[in-house]
């Protein structure tokens, strides 16, 4: 049974009732355990996706929804989509999404939901919650004290390149090779050099980043690599990986000070060491990551 | 670079891009009651990164949050939205498939 609703409103009747009362629709912002949320609501809570509109909790049985009303003239269809295609609307939007589901990510298990979840009715998310029931209890379990960690992996590749000139051995024979030979052929010698150069610091680039992801994998309960987004500009180099993982909070100190470790060994060579977060789990709750313990890292 | 112990960066507050990643393309996907396509995010994350390209303009969208919200950004106040907004420029690149899957396709027909 779901709680009960202050004001039912008919599904035909929200939608075509007219004059006198704003029509609503239900934004979902996400999803835990009902006995984690419920407290939440006693306490100050961040603003709602439409500002001024407070946020409220939907439950059903254990579980429970973090949602809030949301004027249907600007949410029904066709208005989103034309919301939609206006970047500061939903750029003011989707940082208010954001806002909330951090602010209860960082006091209880959240399954944050991906933007623009929306219900006609309060009871259908109940009846989402009781339907998912399975998978929703499952992911709440997986979130549960944990935090997404993210992890940018840079490159500085005139560093990366010093280094590999002086430890590399195929490389140092082919550059002496070339300074050694006779004119003509030293041209031909230093252009074969420059692309086992550019090959090595592929395969080194590479190498770092497997170990670096398998590493603090080890020490997380959830890895993943993420696609590569050009970020902005005054970074330590050229974006190499992006990794994320999925980290228990009673083990954080520890996977930092591995974070920290591998810096330390991969700062000679130009690389360079981000962590960003803590975030709500986004890029690990899909059903498939919910069932396995660790996806590896391909 | 300075010779620090380590290079290992800590960015508590989130880059624009990163949020913005995470929000509109990620996280638990249920078919609501309402149905929205985000058909294009690229390029929707493009069209934000250039409408806040100043301060100004993502102070007034309210897309500056990680600089006041001290649930996000414990001693906002001295790191500034540097990091965060300054460099976003309008050479906003494409999301670039991760895994070079170097397929090495065997000649065809062999």
């Amino acid at each position: 049974m779901s709680q009960e609703l202050p004001q039912k409103r008919g599904g035909a009747a929200a939608a075509a009732g007219e004059g006198g009362q704003e029509r609503h629709a239900f934004y979902v912002y996400g999803i835990g355990a009902r006995a984690d949320l419920e407290p939440l609501f006693a306490e100050t809570l961040p603003e709602g996706i439409e500002g001024s509109v407070p946020l409220e909790i939907v439950v059903e049985g254990e579980l429970a929804a973090i949602a809030s009303t949301v004027p249907l003239k600007d949410y029904d269809e066709e208005a989103l989509e034309a919301h939609l295609a206006d970047p500061e609307w939903t750029a003011a939007r989707a940082a208010r999404h954001q806002k909330v589901v951090a602010h209860f990510a960082e006091r209880a298990g959240i399954v944050p939901l991906r933007f623009g979840t929306i219900y006609r009715e309060r009871s259908r998310i109940a009846q989402m919650l009781s339907e998912k029931r399975e998978e929703l209890s499952a992911l709440t379990a997986r979130v549960q004290g944990r935090e997404e960690w993210s992890l940018n992996l840079f490159c500085e590749r005139a560093k990366l390149m010093k280094r590999l000139d002086s430890t590399n051995l195929r490389l140092r024979e082919a550059s002496e090779r070339a300074a050694s030979a006779p004119p003509g052929q030293a041209y031909l010698l230093r252009k074969k050099t420059e692309a086992l150069r550019s090959a090595e610091a592929r395969a080194e680039i590479q190498r770092v980043t497997a170990a670096v992801a398998e590493a603090l994998a080890a020490r997380s309960d959830g890895a993943k690599r993420l696609n590569l987004l050009r970020q902005e500009t005054a970074e330590p180099g050229e974006l190499a990986a992006r990794l994320s993982f999925l980290v228990a909070r009673d083990r954080l100190a520890e996977f930092r000070a591995v974070a920290e470790q591998l810096a330390r060994e991969h700062t000679e060579s130009g690389f360079t060491l981000e962590l960003v977060g803590p975030w709500p789990a986004f890029n690990f709750t899909d059903a498939a990551t919910a069932a396995a313990s660790t996806d590896p890292i391909s | 670079m300075p010779n620090e112990p380590s290079n290992l960066v800590n960015s508590r507050p989130p880059g624009l891009v990163d949020v913005l990643d995470r929000i509109l393309d990620k996280g638990l996907v249920i078919a609501g009651d309402i149905k929205i396509s985000l058909a294009n995010i690229e390029l929707l994350t493009l069209q934000i990164r250039l409408l806040i390209c100043s301060i100004e303009k993502a102070e007034e969208i309210g897309i500056n949050w990680w600089r006041f919200d001290p649930n996000l950004t414990p001693g906002a106040a001295q790191g500034g939205p540097k990091q965060s907004v300054e460099g976003v420029g309008p050479e906003g690149a494409p999301v670039e498939a991760v895994a070079d899957k170097e397929q090495e396709n065997k000649a065809n027909g062999g």
